[in-house]
């Protein structure tokens, strides 16, 4: 088996992490600089980008997702998110997990055969194609639209919009606190691949590696397991009983409304016409 | 000597096998500027836990303001409300502590849970930040902070609930000489009536942040006193491992070697 050097697979390990990091710092700035969606009440945002995402699931024409996608192009283009951020991190991932789970259909859909496959001899059909492209289409369209509210809205408004809109508080409670640790343990993990890194020279098997991954991982739980106490200790040292209460401040303005039935009409026209 | 605002008599605490705190006994008079020195695993975050009602003593028992802190007590809404209200713990890792999404929520966030009126909440976190000189954080995530800021938001986040009694485990630990500094002169102009016990191994900011001084070693208070008493007594230092004994060289005229002790106020 061949040996990776054990500086290479650390490196890559701890480079990735802080991708992460810095992929969520980014996803913040974004959110916080000026533009259309940004300048909207969360509560609007949530509604208005929530249809449009589910009205890419009634969608049946090929026209209809494109006129979606060209919808979806234009807020983004007027709120400011860079095309390579949405290629980077939504199509790009959309085509990756989507795709393989489409490409199945291409041959397994009965139907027109258009082609068959050399050596092989697997059947390509129109039907197969035509499911395949729908579902990447539909797949793209809505997280397109999902990740617009992402890009365009604070974690922490997000949150506070869901909770306006009726999601219990506990699970609001849950959502905020995992983003919250979620950053701090990639942080941790960051750190101890780095502290790793500093004190290894020469090159490391594939057994290495897995123990390694196992040690950290094992760490990593132990040190969440403490934090959860700890935290569960912190939060009733400030008089944390069991029921949470939180600040409301999001009020709608008639902007916000006429942006929100805007959203939610065209998300209702294109599910009409299917 | 003023009326007591905590009673310890015979406090044990274990941990499984393992023992916390081995029969401690001392009272806290209202208004205190305590110091518990100690090195790391002395007991010192166990006991300003039990005086915080987050442990329960394994045997011994504590009184706070005549109420003795127990289970049955601990569960009542009316007394948590009540001694919430006068007690806070900084804990020693801001992280921990800092657990919302915004430093205004992490400020807001005791009071919200002391069912105090919103538009109180609105102007006390803003007094609070004001009062803190971190106005500027009040939509950043706390853990985007540096550790200076995180240690002052972790502050404000107590001191918006007024308390009577400040416990603050390790205060100064891994900041800056500025920001250690800046956080010692926050805490000499706190309200005089306040009682603060403050957990440290920090041997330099004793005298500016204590009257008393309680020294543990393997959870036992082994001697207590003033600062300068105890600053000065070396053997002691040396036994609770706050000082130590090396060697090292001196820019004298011939370098040479010899056991040298650094007490902090020679």
């Amino acid at each position: 088996m061949p040996g990776y050097r054990r500086g290479a697979f650390v490196r890559s390990t701890a480079l990735r992490l802080s991708s992460l990091l810095e992929r969520g710092i980014q996803a913040e700035e974004l959110a916080r600089q000026p533009g259309f969606l940004q300048g909207l009440d969360p509560k609007a945002k949530i509604i208005g980008l929530l249809s449009l995402t589910a009205s890419a699931a009634w969608t049946r024409h090929l026209m209809v997702f494109a006129f979606l996608m060209a919808l979806a192009l234009i807020l983004a283009a007027a709120s400011r998110i860079p095309l390579k951020v949405l290629a980077g991190r939504v199509w790009a991932g959309v085509l990756l997990v989507t795709g393989v789970v489409a490409l199945p259909a291409v041959f397994l859909v009965p139907g027109d055969i258009l082609y068959r496959l050399p050596v092989l001899h697997w059947p390509v059909t129109s039907q197969g194609i035509s499911a395949a492209v729908f579902l990447i289409a539909r797949v793209a369209t809505a997280t397109t639209f999902s990740a617009l509210l992402i890009f365009t809205t604070p974690w922490t408004h997000v949150l506070k919009g869901l909770r306006v809109l009726r999601v219990p508080v506990v699970l609001i409670v849950i959502l905020s606190m995992t983003y919250r640790y979620i950053v701090l343990l990639l942080q941790t993990a960051y750190e101890m691949f780095e502290a790793r890194q500093s004190r290894m020279v020469g090159r490391m098997d594939a057994g290495q590696r897995r123990r390694m991954v196992a040690a950290t991982a094992g760490a990593l739980l132990s040190k969440t397991l403490f934090l959860s106490e700890e935290v569960y200790f912190a939060m009733r040292s400030r008089g944390y009983q069991g029921d949470v209460y939180v600040m409301q401040e999001f009020r709608l303005r008639p902007y916000d409304w006429l942006a929100m039935s805007a959203l939610t009409a065209t998300a209702a026209a294109v599910a009409w016409v299917g | 000597m003023a009326t007591p605002l905590f009673e310890l008599l015979d406090v044990r605490y274990e941990y499984g096998a393992q023992r916390g705190l081995q029969g401690v006994t001392f009272n806290v008079p209202k208004g205190a500027r305590i110091a518990l020195l100690g090195a790391n695993g002395s007991g010192k975050s166990t006991l300003l836990r039990l005086l915080d009602g987050l442990y329960l003593p394994s045997a011994g028992s504590i009184v706070f303001d005549g109420v003795p802190l127990e289970e049955a007590r601990m569960e009542e809404e009316e007394f948590v409300f009540y001694f919430r209200r006068r007690v806070a713990l900084l804990f020693q890792d801001p992280d921990v502590q800092l657990f919302n999404s915004t430093v205004f929520d992490e400020v807001a966030f005791g009071p919200l849970q002391l069912r105090w009126p919103k538009d109180t909440i609105e102007a006390k976190v803003q007094q609070a930040l004001q009062r803190l000189e971190i106005a500027e954080l009040r939509d950043r995530s706390p853990h985007r902070l540096s550790g200076g800021e995180k240690k002052r938001v972790a502050l404000a986040s107590i001191l918006i609930l007024e308390p009577e009694v400040l416990l603050l485990d390790e205060p100064t630990g891994a900041l800056d000489p500025r920001s250690q500094s800046q956080f010692i002169h926050l805490l000499e102009h706190l309200d005089k009536d306040k009682t603060v016990i403050t957990a440290t191994h920090d041997l330099d900011i004793v005298e500016d942040i204590a009257d008393y001084c309680y020294v543990l070693e393997s959870g036992r208070v082994i001697a207590e006193g003033e600062p300068s008493e105890v600053l000065a007594n070396v053997t002691l230092l040396e036994r609770a491992n706050l000082i130590h004994a090396h060697h090292h060289i001196h820019g004298a005229e011939e370098p040479h070697y010899h056991p040298h002790l650094h007490p902090p106020h020679a």
